[in-house]
């Protein structure tokens, strides 16, 4: 077993003032930051019938995100949402509740709204990531975009592009939603301004092709 | 959130080996997994990457019932057109859990497998029974979401709202360990915490959740999952009761049933004694009203969750009613 | 110079000429039911796009070369003298830039700030936290209202008793007031406390150039974080810069320089690089502010012609370690009574301390009183919106009632609910409501943007200034205000609103906007 060459030395007690002293102590000696970049071969234990093993430090890791493959250097424990934000700079994608809760870190991973706030930056390899900015730009507004501008469906905005993920994936696919669809679909996603009734309408308005967008 | 390391196993042997090990933890959606580390509830070493696993994925629909791989992501099972049409009650109770982010990422094992969300439980500074500690804070404490039935020494709920649907179609548990494989019910699966207060369920260390199966359902079979709560949109049941009802077609006497009931107990409760009021009679809204009214009969509220009650019966005689596709009146 | 111009003031219906007296250079104002280019017509949010699109930065959003993480480390334990704080295993950490432990020396309830540390990264300040060690003498505390009343409750604050001196509104007598009821409602009226839930947390970024300080914070009053910062650093107003572009709410949260844009600013020194510093959802909910919580003893009384007769309200609420939990605006404002009485006290315990949160104590005044009118028009067999009509001292309101009993058909054969038609209960009923509010728009001088343009600094006559503390969070008059500016005829007309600055700074206004000391110049 490999196990300490990697681990912390007291890792097995799952106390958790004792791991994290253990985890100072490695990180100390190797670096946070700096540690040879992971791929699906590095190190594979044979007799372990290990496949992978990543971290505990950090390791340069490949995103697919917005159709461009990015390399971040990041521990596991980083979350795919703090990943985008604190290492890629694509803070459209905003952290509220760091729980799953809120719908504030919806992305898509392959097509499908999650939240990224629930998920390992490592997990999310071999999937097409979009992000906010990848669905559309003040200068690109997509159809659903407009709609939201039309409709003001953004008070103090900070749900808005989580708001956005899920309603365009959920007209995606299902471009004839009703009003109880276009409920669920942002059932996810909590607004403290209370600008539900706006959201529904400018996707409504979409679904009835009523706004032709500027795309 | 401490600093840990992700083992992606080769295979399901390698992978039971390693999670024997102390400090080794399962990774399926992580949606649990992440929540406990950022509570620091949990503080594993490694994590056990299980989406390598090819025997832990698919749906598989048969003659002989379906089998849902232990990695099926709960929308797969919502959206399902046979599980829709056969397992009703599983499809309703996936399409209710949670949110759609959420249900793209969460695993059936994960679901099954899940921790209690009890207020006491996941804060980080309250040491509990359930985590050690000599008591458990709900039964003096704040407890408008904790058990009406089979409570003590703990008083949680058990939060899968899947699981009571799976037992109402009697499904089983296919489990891989580092000594071999067993099939358990389901139903026997999960344990009060009168046998142990630190676990909700029959999983022992090394072992993985691979797959769960659903016999076909019995002829004549409906079934439906409702839940009670407090917001429209997503929110955990307050109350949750899942039925399969079967009867035949004219005379509508119930040949067999099963009701379970979701976020009353530490475990999902099935409840013979309601069962017992329908089976063998014809159908209609009184037996429905007396089975509701025997989900609750021996149940022991705490200061504040006795709308608990009321509110099983409620919800157990609609269930029952829609499984039977009987309007009420 | 001066003008006269008449105006005709007051509400549709009510309309009566008064003549005001007007700076020569001031635009005529607004007169009742005119005509406007952009006021009344629906345009759209001037930053909308930007906000549907991600693209607007907030505070927590801003990261700048070499910024640095910062984490806070909270007490767990509601009251106790904290004995010693070690930091100099988190210190030794890697990647750790700055450690520093909070000026208090007791903590008086869980969630108050007690260290706090800046990193690389968020996750290593994680760690850092985890190797503080802080002794803790645990004090006896207490945590909820009515426990914190009772005599001989463990104090919260050294100098005394828990329950302060109440605040006491009189006129005519009440013991006369029940006397001459024809009925009495009596009742306790129990509310508890609601936190903020802003979705971005509070928190700022903080960097200093030299001994000048430039603070992005999530505020909705940035002059105030200013100030504070200015008292708290001891620095002349003119070193310390306050910036806020995008605001993800505050709902009254967000005014003045909480403890983590300090802690931010005094990393920031410690490390000599910018820190940023965000509250985590469970700091915001223990430690930034909430609706307090209330326990109001009402008493209502009116003669057999449905006129009040008495209002009395004993109210105790607590603002934790804070103040200001008093409810009895409602009581001294909605309705004409002879007899009134209204005694407010705030009760100190250990829990975080308030803050104002739209509408401070309305919501739990008017829950009371509304209640209680309801149940007094019960007793009296009265129609609930009559009984409210006969002690209604406002001509305003009264044309209100109007408008809502028509939309509501209160008074109609048809008592359906129009306004909201889809409100159905599950056995097929209709609910309906009756209450009363006021609401009175107001904003402080400073906080109101210069109707005047304004010459800009830079000397351009071209270039207008509007200059204010208006919180981006998108409500309707910033956003109505921004409209406004944006759409003045002139490209040159600079709009700069987000941003205070040192009476100095006045030339850096166009980054990021700002404005001199005074806001409303
Ligand atoms: C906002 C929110 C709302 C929610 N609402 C609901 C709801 O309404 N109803 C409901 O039922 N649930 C709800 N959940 C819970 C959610 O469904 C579960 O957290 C999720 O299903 C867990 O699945 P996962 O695949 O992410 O599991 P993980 O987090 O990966 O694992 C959970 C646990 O199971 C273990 N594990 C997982 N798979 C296996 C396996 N195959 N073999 C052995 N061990 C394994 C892990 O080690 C861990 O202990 C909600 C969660 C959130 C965040
Ligand atoms: S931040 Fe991820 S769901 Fe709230
Ligand atoms: S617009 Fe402010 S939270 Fe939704």
């Amino acid at each position: 077993m490999k196990h300490d060459k990697h681990g912390p030395p007291d890792s097995r007690a799952i106390s958790r003032r004792a791991f994290i002293k253990g985890a100072g102590a490695i990180a100390a000696t190797t670096g946070l930051i700096r540690t040879p970049p992971a791929s699906a071969d590095a190190a594979p234990d044979a007799q372990d019938g290990i496949v992978e093993r990543i971290g505990p430090g950090a390791q340069t890791i490949e995103l697919k995100i917005n159709g461009e493959v990015k390399r971040v250097t990041v521990e596991p424990r980083v979350t795919l949402l703090r990943a985008l934000r604190d290492h890629l700079n694509l803070t459209g994608t905003k952290l509220v509740c760091d729980r799953g809760a809120c719908g504030a870190c919806t992305v898509h991973l392959d097509g499908k709204p999650v939240t990224s706030c629930m998920v390992l930056a490592l997990d999310a390899r071999g999937h097409e990531i979009t992000t906010i900015e990848g669905l559309l730009t003040p200068d690109r507004m997509s159809p659903l975009g407009a709609a939201f501008v039309e409709h003001d469906a953004a008070q103090c905005g900070f749900c808005t592009p989580g708001m956005m993920m899920s309603m365009a994936a959920a007209l995606a696919s299902n471009p004839k939603a009703q009003l109880e669809d276009v409920k669920r679909a942002v059932a996810g996603n909590i607004c403290r301004c209370g600008t539900y009734p706006h959201v529904f309408a400018a996707a409504l308005s979409v679904v009835r092709g009523g706004n032709r967008g500027e795309s | 959130m401490n600093r840990f390391e992700v083992l992606t196993p080769a295979d399901l042997a390698h992978a039971a080996r390693l999670l024997a090990r102390q400090g080794h933890v399962a990774l399926a959606g992580g949606v649990d997994v992440i929540d406990l580390l950022k509570l620091g509830i949990i503080a594993p070493a490694t994590l056990v990457n299980l989406k390598n696993l090819p025997e832990l994925h698919g749906i598989e629909p048969g003659p002989r019932g379906l089998r849902l791989g232990a990695l099926t992501k709960l929308h797969e099972v919502a959206e399902h057109p046979f599980i829709r049409e056969h397992y009703t009650a599983v499809s309703d109770a996936a399409r209710e859990a949670a949110t759609p982010q959420i249900r793209n990422l969460a695993t059936v094992g994960g679901n099954l497998l899940q921790r209690p969300r009890c207020w006491y439980f996941r804060h980080p500074d309250v040491n509990c029974l359930k985590k050690g500690g000599d008591r458990c804070y709900a039964l003096t404490g704040l407890n408008r979401y904790h058990a009406i039935l089979g409570g003590g020494p703990s008083f949680i709920v058990h939060p899968s709202n899947l699981a009571p649907a799976l037992i109402a179609l009697g499904a089983s548990a296919r489990i891989v360990g580092p000594s071999g494989e067993r099939s358990v019910e389901l139903e026997k699966f999960f344990t009060l915490p009168s046998v142990d207060p630190k676990r909700e369920n029959d999983l022992k260390p090394g072992e993985v959740l691979v797959e769960v199966n659903l016999p076909p359902p019995p002829a004549g079979a409906k079934s439906a999952y409702l839940e009670a709560r407090e917001k429209q949109s997503f929110d955990w049941p307050l109350v949750g009761a899942a039925a399969m009802v079967a009867s035949d077609g004219a005379s509508r006497t119930v040949r067999d049933a099963r009701i379970v009931l979701c976020a009353v107990a530490p475990i999902p409760w099935r409840s013979p004694e309601a069962e017992k009021e329908i089976i063998g009679h014809p159908l209609d809204a009184e037996r429905a009203r007396a089975a509701g009214e025997a989900c609750v009969r021996g149940a022991h509220p705490l200061a504040d969750n006795a709308y608990k009650i009321a509110m099983t019966k409620v919800l157990a005689r609609r269930t029952i009613l829609k499984a039977a596709g009987i309007e009420e009146a | 110079m001066s003008r006269r111009v008449t105006l005709n003031l007051g509400f549709q219906g009510h309309l009566e000429p008064v003549t005001v007296v007007i700076p020569d250079d001031e635009p005529t104002p607004w007169l009742f039911g005119e005509r406007f280019q952009i006021v009344g017509k629906p345009t759209p949010r001037v930053d909308g796009a930007l906000r549907v699109t991600g693209a607007a930065r907030y505070t927590y959003d801003i990261s700048m070369p070499g910024m640095l993480y910062g984490a806070i480390l909270r007490s767990p334990i509601p009251h106790a003298r904290i004995k010693s704080v070690d930091l100099s295993s988190a210190r030794r950490l890697g990647g750790v830039r700055a450690a520093i432990r909070m000026d208090d020396t007791v903590v008086r309830f869980a969630g108050q700030e007690v260290a706090a540390v800046a990193a690389i990264d968020y996750e290593t300040a994680l760690d850092a936290l985890g190797l503080i060690k802080v002794e803790y003498e645990p004090l006896p505390f207490v945590a909820e209202l009515d426990a914190a009343m009772k005599p001989g409750a463990p104090p919260v604050f050294e100098s005394g008793s828990n329950v302060q001196r109440p605040t006491v509104n009189e006129h005519g007598d009440v013991t006369r007031g029940i006397a001459e009821a024809a009925a009495v409602h009596e009742a306790v009226y129990l509310t508890p406390v609601q936190t903020h839930v802003s979705l971005e947390v509070h928190g700022s970024v903080a960097r200093w150039d030299g001994d000048e300080l430039t603070v992005w914070s999530s505020s909705q009053g940035i002059f105030t974080v200013r100030d504070d910062l200015a008292v708290y650093f001891n620095l002349p107003h003119s070193k310390v810069r306050v910036v806020c572009e995008y605001l993800g709410g505050g709902f009254g949260s967000k005014f003045g320089a909480k403890p983590e844009t300090v802690i931010a600013a005094r990393l920031a020194r410690q490390a000599n690089a910018p820190v940023k510093v965000m509250c985590t959802r469970e700091g915001e909910h223990l430690a930034t502010g909430n609706r307090p919580d209330a326990i109001q003893k009402v008493r209502l009384g009116a003669g057999h012609d449905g006129k009040l007769t008495v209002l009395e309200l004993v109210q105790h609420g607590s603002g934790g370690i804070g103040s200001g939990s008093g409810s009895a605006g409602p009581f001294l404002s909605l309705y004409h009574c002879p007899n009134l009485r209204t005694e407010e006290t705030n009760v100190f315990m250990n829990t975080g301390p308030s803050s104002p949160m739209r509408a401070p104590g309305w919501p739990q005044g008017c829950f009371a009183l509304e209640l209680a009118m309801d149940e007094l028009a019960r007793k009296l067999a009265l129609d609930r919106l009559e009984f409210r009509r006969l002690n209604n001292p406002n001509p305003v309101r009264a044309l209100e009632f109007d408008i809502g009993a028509e939309l509501y058909r209160m008074e109609g054969k048809e008592r359906r609910a129009q306004i909201h038609g889809s409100v159905k209960t599950r056995n097929r009923r209709r609910l309906r409501g009756l209450a009363c509010a006021r609401s009175v728009g107001s904003a402080s001088p400073r906080d109101r943007p210069s109707r005047r343009p304004r010459r800009g600094s830079d000397g351009h006559p071209g270039h207008r200034h509007r200059h204010a503390n208006d919180p981006r969070d998108g409500r309707g008059g910033g956003a109505g205000r921004r409209t406004l500016a944006h759409r003045l005829p002139s490209r040159r007309h600079a709009l700069s609103i987000f941003g205070s600055l040192g009476r100095k700074h006045d030339h850096a206004v166009h980054h990021a906007g700002g404005s001199p000391g005074r806001g409303a110049s």
